[in-house]
């Protein structure tokens, strides 16, 4: 299991990534290039998620593919708040890990016993339902989704200043990162890893695994519920798009691409999707450029390819290639 | 021994596999400080009796006590917990952990409860150690740090044994502890067993002749889901029913 520990090439290079993010900022701010700290607050969220998800996917074996769900909870909750009035951050924040608590525990509840195929379809299905709900919500823009007029008020915090936002983005990365890590190897760690790898000897041993794997499925969409809320913030819009099954996926290909039996690893993933993405969408050709148009236009398809190669020559991940290097497991 | 209150007493136990009755009512007793041994051909059932006993699967009439709890119907976890601890006949461990992880998951299951997200385990003095001491005890100490998937056959077998104990059970299910073992291996998990006998209750399924025998207080012959007959393992030896159904047809081999 990739831990971060000193003196691994791994933990040098997450501290590395870890403290580049910390410097968009100043760096945006010095070159006069600001859209960078919006561009990088948005592939932090999606990091968040990403790491979240990692929880069951990586960790625990169980491959969701409805965890946007959880991020248009958090958008959503900032979303109908707001239109109502109630602007306090802190309340929409607690109204919205209540209303993901109940989801996670319900869905959770179901789905925690099922296995592959079966875990993946359900999942999905649910998110699928949240999806649509949204979509009927006329009164908060329907299919379109809301503007938020106002952002989120956390008195200590002012959203509205880009660098603010940014930071609380990046510490709430950088703490359930902190938490990640040191929970793999807690008891609750070795017993959803235990689970994932030998469920039938965890039961014989004593281990009532049900309530362990339902409890990291809750801790896992929460974290994609705190994604949302900053996402709500960040684009100030609520959007039933967020909840579609794509972005389910897209968190799963960032997790595999990064490397999805590490802690890192879904950083690393969430960057490099969302800056090919940036970069491929954007790409031009001086010789030709009618190939740069092709690339703008099939983008995906390109991404597509370096997904695969990067599924078949390093078995886990951009990131774990690193892991491997550096001595680790 | 058959004289005291059985720690684990079976009575009347069926099972049914679509019209193939893999346990035909089974009345079972194992005395506290026992080792009583189940053999008998393949397909007699033993598996599926002893997966009866560990609640992976469920009877579909009959009863089992453990002491003076009825468990028929008892989950597979809280049996565990209540002290019926099961080594399976294929190695059920934790390929990607290494062996320390293993048997520290199996002394963190006698624990209350697990809901603890913040210290490392690993940090845990008293939960390492009685790791450690089990590993020790099983002939592993040098392979700690090995990750499970690279230990040989054997090794597993001894893991196997190892996480079984580490849960501090009151009555053992060992499920073919021998199989596949070389000649020296099975020499020494004799040793080792009957080192471990004197600490538990056993219910043993084995194939290797030399280790029921030597191991054994008492043998339940099984075939075709029923007890042929329950004795001594003097009694066995000599008994004709048996040689002629089990015991017979090895020699032939």
């Amino acid at each position: 299991m990739a831990k971060l520990e000193i003196r691994r090439l791994n933990t040098w290079v997450a501290g590395l990534i870890i403290l580049l993010l910390a410097a968009v900022p100043v760096v945006a701010t010095a070159i006069g290039a600001p859209f960078y700290i919006a561009q990088y607050s948005r592939i932090m969220i999606y990091a968040l998620a990403a790491v979240g998800l990692n929880l069951v996917l990586g960790f625990g074996g169980m491959t969701s593919l409805g965890h946007a769900l959880y991020i248009g909870i958090g958008a959503y909750s900032v979303g109908i708040l707001e239109f109502h009035g109630l602007t306090n951050g802190w309340l929409q924040l607690l109204a919205a890990l209540a209303v993901g608590g109940v989801f996670a525990l319900a869905i959770g509840a179901v789905v925690v016993r099922l296995k592959g195929m079966t875990f993946i379809m359900i999942t999905l299905a649910f998110a699928q339902m949240g999806y649509f709900l949204a979509i009927t919500l006329r009164t908060y823009g329907g299919e379109d989704g809301r503007a938020i007029g106002t952002r989120s008020q956390m008195y200590l915090f002012d959203f509205s200043n880009p660098i603010v936002l940014y930071y609380v983005i990046f510490a709430c990365l950088a703490g359930t990162l902190w938490w990640v890590n040191r929970s793999i190897t807690s008891r609750f760690g070795m017993v959803i890893r235990g689970s994932k790898s030998n469920e039938r000897r965890m039961l014989a041993l004593g281990f009532p695994t049900f309530r362990y794997k339902l409890v990291a499925y809750v801790i896992s969409a929460q974290v994609c519920v705190v994604a949302g809320f900053l996402l709500a913030n960040l684009t100030q819009y609520a959007s039933p798009s967020f909840m579609q099954w794509i972005v389910s996926a897209e968190l799963i290909i960032m997790v595999i691409l990064g490397g999805m039996f590490t802690v890192f690893g879904p950083v690393v993933g969430a960057l490099a999707f969302l800056l090919l993405e940036e970069w491929l969408s954007n790409f031009r050709s001086a010789t030709f450029p009618a190939f740069g148009e092709l690339v703008n236009e099939h983008w995906l398809a390109v991404l597509g390819v370096f997904v695969i190669v990067v599924v078949l020559t390093a078995r886990n991940g951009v990131y774990g290639y690193v892991c491997r290097r550096g001595g680790g497991q | 021994m058959s004289g005291a209150k059985p720690i684990l007493s079976v009575r009347g136990l069926v099972k049914n596999f679509g019209g193939l009755l893999a346990t035909d009512h089974i009345d079972f007793d194992l005395a506290p400080g026992e080792v009583h041994a189940v053999i008998g051909p393949n397909g007699a059932g033993k598996t599926t009796f002893l997966s009866q006993l560990a609640g992976e699967l469920r009877p579909d009439e009959g009863r089992i006590s453990f002491g003076d709890k009825d468990i028929t119907h008892m989950p597979v976890p809280d049996r565990a917990r209540a002290g019926v601890g099961r080594s399976y006949q294929i190695s059920q461990v934790f390929r990607d952990m290494t062996a320390l992880e293993n048997v520290l998951l199996a002394v963190q299951a006698t624990e209350a409860s697990s809901f603890s997200f913040l210290a490392s385990v690993f940090d845990d003095e008293k939960l390492v150690e009685a790791a450690r001491g089990y590993l020790r005890l099983c002939g592993l100490a040098a392979r700690e740090e090995t990750l499970v998937s690279v230990l040989a056959h054997g090794e597993h077998r001894q893991l196997e044994l190892a996480m079984t104990l580490a849960t501090r059970p009151r009555v053992l299910l060992l499920d073919e502890p021998m199989a596949g073992m070389s000649q020296a291996e099975s020499v020494e998990m004799i040793k080792l067993l009957k080192e471990v006998k004197r600490h538990y209750a056993v219910v043993l399924v084995e194939h290797d002749m030399d280790a029921v025998f030597s191991l054994a207080d008492r043998i339940s012959v099984l075939v075709y889901g029923r007890v042929l007959v329950t004795g001594t393992p003097g009694q066995i030896r000599e008994n004709e029913l048996v040689k002629e159904a089990y015991l017979g047809d090895q020699e032939e081999e």
